[in-house]
């Protein structure tokens, strides 16, 4: 090679340029000079792609072993740690070939230990931006999600598959189910129904591969690039609405609104325009055709429920708030709908003790489903305040709520006026790592500590924004307090504190702190509720699964 | 194979004993910067979830099979990256493909990976110290200009003659196990 000393570095640098996918069109300009002066530099180039793949690749080995943990800063600490470990290896080996055979045999190992997981880093790496795998700051952890499920259609699910619910949040993996109907909503704008039987791959938030299965996409102009890639081609969305139906070996593609790219081959992109629909097979073949033999379902799509099914729910609502109210043991019942000004009426008719309640603040909204109302708490100051002075030697308390954020290290349910002597604290405590637990903690007599019983961890980003439902029981005969989390035990203790609890001037959704010595005074809760009961009674797990 | 998920499990262990090859096809078919995963994610979904439409029993075909979906999904990721490149930038990745397919550079993934482990090691301290905190402490060439108190340009160039001499110790110690 006779290039000057200068031009070497020139090329060293522009050879950099390429790998790291920054090359300029002067540069490129500039390198196809140089080229065309030095056929090596072909070879010289192509070389440096290989080792630039290899080295890469030794370096995402080093990050799959399994004891390797997190993606930040911890994890590259480890990481230099294995390499220095390699060196150190290496450097005090005596021979050449006693290297290779150790190198070889880490290798070995490492391959065989990456093998494990290696299904997951095919289908999660997409999830994982590799800018995330550069930061190098504090860690704060955070969801992998690329979609949520807005609404699901009598879902059977196939074995082994995830068991999603309406309103989860969706990581990067497959949803395959035998029958039903599911709306995804991929953070990048898209929204799809799927229809059963189906195997959908959710691969990025802007990218999805459909083995089987009818869809019906509708992707705003923000989300313009949405692709769905199925085994014959890749469906590239220009901001529009199109249907598929995916099978064993064939789909079918219609445009409705708007404009896609079907890329189908390593050099044929071919736009299909609104109304045009095209057959692809696995043999390579593609051709138009009049319209897709059997368009997917899109029903999910619309915003409401019919007149009938709502009417449906309301009924069994209604059906259900009788029966709670018939019950003797019922002190007080909030439905957040029975609202007279800003007093929050109690159902109860047993002649209870607990008066209604006042709302100070919330707003209604939305409750757990179509034409139910909740209330909503979403400033410092909102809060229902409400009293029930009796001696609760057993109780049941139930909440129904909507989490919309864990915004406080303790989100109160509900929480006796500056906690007295035998008040109670219900809350919501919010751990590292985003995840929660119930607590409920007891005030004893002396007025000086509490009698802390908490549930495990049992709820993160997943149940925001879901409603759910909230109970813990004191069943003083049984010496025992258990925690209910959607109808399902989740912890259990003995009792510690030996005194009936008395709940007394109350607040729903906040507290009064001022007698507490805590450094987490703020204790408001952030989201809706829209059903709250007392019972002077422990309930069992069926009765709480009924209400 | 009936049982889908038996037939899926199967592809997947038959992947994972063919993934260098799968690597060293789309190294061969899609010389471009930062495609080599994305292929071979491509590579996995479409060859497991097909499973059952294979005959997997055999191994040849096994790999016969791996090598078409790698070298038409390779085609079509290359094809997908440089689609809107233009003017001379198109014209160098095209005519990088051209020359790799035409010489088909063939090598064996798993032996060259062992090597280049190896071969790190016989780099100077400071070139080693480089290919270390670039590929796998994964710090920014401006990082590493920063922390060295150079130029980021001297950082890359470095680089380039880094891989340029890993990339002859390899061959020469390739030739030596020949021998």
């Amino acid at each position: 090679m006779n290039n000057s000393f200068d031009s070497s570095d020139r090329i060293d640098y522009l050879c950099d340029r390429y790998l790291q996918n920054d090359m300029s069109e002067e540069e490129a300009k500039e390198f196809l000079n140089f080229a065309a002066k030095d056929e090596f530099l072909w070879d010289r180039l192509r070389g440096e792609y290989i080792t630039d793949a290899l080295l890469r690749d030794i370096g995402d080995t080093a990050d799959e072993i399994p004891f390797i943990e997190g993606r930040t800063g911890a994890r590259t600490t480890k990481r230099k740690k294995i390499f220095h470990f390699f060196n150190s290896v290496l450097r005090f080996s005596g021979t050449a070939a006693a290297v290779l055979l150790i190198t070889s045999a880490i290798v070995f190992l490492g391959s065989r230990l990456v093998e494990r997981n290696i299904s997951e880093k095919y289908i999660a790496e997409s999830a994982l931006p590799y800018a995330e795998k550069e930061n190098s700051a504090a860690p704060e952890t955070t969801s992998n999600a690329l979609a949520t499920i807005l609404k699901m259609d009598q879902v059977v699910w196939k074995e082994g598959s995830p068991l999603y619910r309406t309103g989860d949040i969706i990581t990067a993996g497959w949803l395959r189910f035998h029958s039903g109907s599911l709306l995804i909503e991929f953070f990048s704008g898209a929204t799809v129904q799927v229809n059963g039987p189906a195997d959908f791959m959710v691969v990025s938030q802007n990218l999805a591969y459909c083995a089987s299965g009818k869809v019906f996409a509708h992707v705003p102009p923000q989300a313009v690039g949405f692709t769905v890639d199925v085994p014959q081609m890749k469906i590239i969305d220009k901001g529009t609405e199109f249907s598929l139906n995916v099978q064993a070996k064939k789909t079918e593609v219609q445009v409705l609104k708007g404009k896609v790219l079907l890329d189908h081959s390593s050099s044929v992109i071919e736009p299909l325009l609104a109304g045009e629909s095209v057959l692809a097979t696995n043999d390579g073949n593609i051709h138009r055709i009049k319209s897709i033999s059997s368009p997917p379902e899109s029903n999910l799509f619309q915003t409401d429920l019919s007149e009938e099914q709502i009417k449906r729910l309301r009924n069994s609502w209604d059906h259900k708030m009788k029966k709670i109210e018939e019950d003797p043991a019922l002190l007080l019942l909030f439905d957040m709908e029975q609202i007279d000004g800003k007093t929050e009426i109690n159902r109860s008719k047993n002649n209870s003790s607990a008066a209604n309640g006042t709302i100070v603040g919330c707003q209604k909204g939305i409750g757990s489903f179509p034409g139910k109302t909740g209330l909503e708490f979403r400033r410092i100051s909102d809060r229902i305040r409400f009293c029930v002075p009796d001696d609760l030697e057993s109780c049941t308390l139930f909440a129904r709520i909507r989490i919309d954020g864990l915004d406080r290290k303790n989100n109160n349910i509900l929480m006796s006026d500056g906690c007295r002597s035998r008040g109670i604290v219900w809350s919501i405590s919010r751990l590292e790592e985003n995840k929660a637990f119930i607590r409920f903690d007891v005030r004893d007599k002396s007025s000086e500590r509490f009698f802390h019983y908490h549930s495990i961890p049992c709820l993160d980003l997943n149940d925001i924004g879901h409603w759910i439902s909230l109970a813990v029981v004191i069943d003083a005969k049984a010496g025992r307090i258990y925690h209910y989390l959607n109808g399902k035990k989740i912890s259990e203790a003995l009792l510690e504190h030996k005194f009936p609890v008395q709940i007394n001037y109350a607040e729903l959704g906040n507290g009064r702190t001022s007698q507490v010595k805590s450094q987490y005074v703020l204790r408001n809760f952030c989201g809706a509720m829209d059903q709250f009961a007392i019972f002077n009674r422990s309930l069992n797990s069926g009765e709480i699964g009924e209400l | 194979m009936k049982d889908k998920k038996q037939a899926r499990e199967f592809a997947n262990a038959i992947f994972l004993s063919n993934e260098q090859y799968v690597r060293t096809i789309a190294l061969n078919h899609s010389p471009y910067p930062g495609t080599l995963r994305d292929i071979c994610q491509d590579v996995y979904l479409e060859f497991v979830s097909h499973a059952e439409e294979w005959d997997l029993t055999d191994p040849i075909r096994c790999k016969a099979l791996l090598k078409t979906i790698t070298i038409h999904i390779a085609g079509r990721v290359w094809n997908e990256r440089t689609r809107h490149l233009s003017g001379h930038l198109r014209e160098l990745a095209s005519r990088m493909r051209e020359r790799n397919e035409k010489n088909s550079l063939y090598f064996e993934y798993q032996e060259e990976y062992q090597l280049m482990l190896f071969c790190i090691e016989q780099l100077p301290e400071k070139e080693r110290k480089l290919i270390n905190q670039y590929y796998f402490e994964r710090i920014s060439t401006a990082e590493i200009a920063q922390e060295m108190g150079i130029s980021e340009d001297l950082v890359r160039r470095n680089l380039s003659r880094s891989r340029e001499k890993l990339r002859d110790f390899v061959r020469k110690n390739k030739e030596k196990r020949n021998e």
